[in-house]
């Protein structure tokens, strides 16, 4: 079961982000333990001094070129459609991809994506020929919009960047699920912990990206590898379809014929 | 443009993976050497960083 980003069918449904590994040899192993074929990378300015962004771009490329990989670049830091336009170009230039996920920051506190800045620069990338996939909040009108102006791939918040919080509303993320069934449903930032990607896959999203849950563990790679885990058993209860929710108890045993049954 | 850069980037940073933009307009890589560039420009110069 591959996940289909713009037709490009992946064999695993995690993307995965570059930053905040304590080594970049703790960074490989990660993301070569997630099974992820989609690395999140970016832009900045650099001190002449300093070369390390250089190296650092290098180990990303091996690593994507070992696992058959695809890079995403973001657009972090933009606050408006206009930066955010002019970077997801300056990446199409250097990373020669045409995919960006794009951010554009509404406020400095929690990091929560501008809708309307975001509706402006996505309509503009699309035209000129990127494959958007959309960071933005968990609200249902925002992701159909989003949907109508050509992005096959939308990528809802969990939480707040980098809180680890999870789900704030599965009602919302769930929703969106059931009103844009066509829609590659990504969840994104926020995620904690194994069992909030495993509960996004089981409402039926079609991926998870991450960043913070896997290089802020204590063990970076074996939390890959639980997060790899995780993804596919929430797919696989999806798949297989979760039993329906009651109100009242149900016995598991077959009440007939147990031992003293008739008895009291 | 490409005189500029030349004057601004190290000539280490110059064989790297760079992007530019002028005044917060993007400009290719092979618009440089037509790119005027006047006094109070703002240029942006911008190399691969790890990203989440």
């Amino acid at each position: 079961m591959s996940l289909s980003l713009y037709g490009t069918q992946l064999k695993s449904r995690l993307l995965i982000g570059s930053a905040l590994y304590p080594s970049p040899q703790v960074m490989k192993q990660a993301i070569l333990a997630s099974q992820s074929q989609v690395v999140t990378l970016s832009l900045k300015r650099q001190n002449p001094a300093e070369l390390s962004g250089s190296k650092i771009w290098q180990y990303i490329q091996e690593i994507v070129e070992q696992v058959d990989g695809h890079l995403l670049p973001n657009t972090a830091g933009c606050k408006t459609a206009k930066e955010a336009v002019t970077l997801a170009k300056m990446s199409r230039e250097i990373f020669k991809t045409n995919w960006i996920k794009l951010e554009v920051i509404g406020d400095d506190y929690n990091l929560q994506p501008d809708p309307i800045e975001l509706l402006i620069a996505t309509e503009q990338l699309l035209k000129d020929g990127f494959k958007v996939l959309p960071y933005c909040t968990d609200d249902l009108v925002l992701c159909q919009r989003l949907y109508d102006l050509g992005c096959e791939v939308i990528m809802p918040w969990a939480s707040p960047i980098g809180t680890g919080k999870g789900l704030m509303n599965p009602y919302n993320l769930e929703t969106i699920r059931l009103r844009l069934p066509e829609a590659t449903l990504i969840l994104d930032a926020g995620i904690g912990k194994p069992s909030d990607a495993c509960l996004a896959m089981e409402m039926g999203y079609d991926g998870v990206l991450l960043n913070s849950a896997v290089a802020l563990a204590d063990n970076p790679v074996m939390m890959a590898k639980a997060f790899a885990s995780a993804l596919t058993a929430g797919e696989q209860a999806y798949v297989a379809g979760i039993m329906a929710e009651r109100q009242t108890a149900h016995p598991s045993t077959p009440t007939l014929d147990t031992p003293f049954w008739h008895q009291g | 443009m490409q005189q500029a850069l030349t004057l601004f980037l190290s000539e280490q940073q110059r064989d790297m993976s760079f992007a530019v933009a002028l005044n917060g307009d993007f400009v290719e890589k092979s618009s440089y050497q037509t790119t005027q560039v006047t006094t109070n420009d703002s240029i942006d110069v911008l190399f691969p960083i790890v990203g989440g």
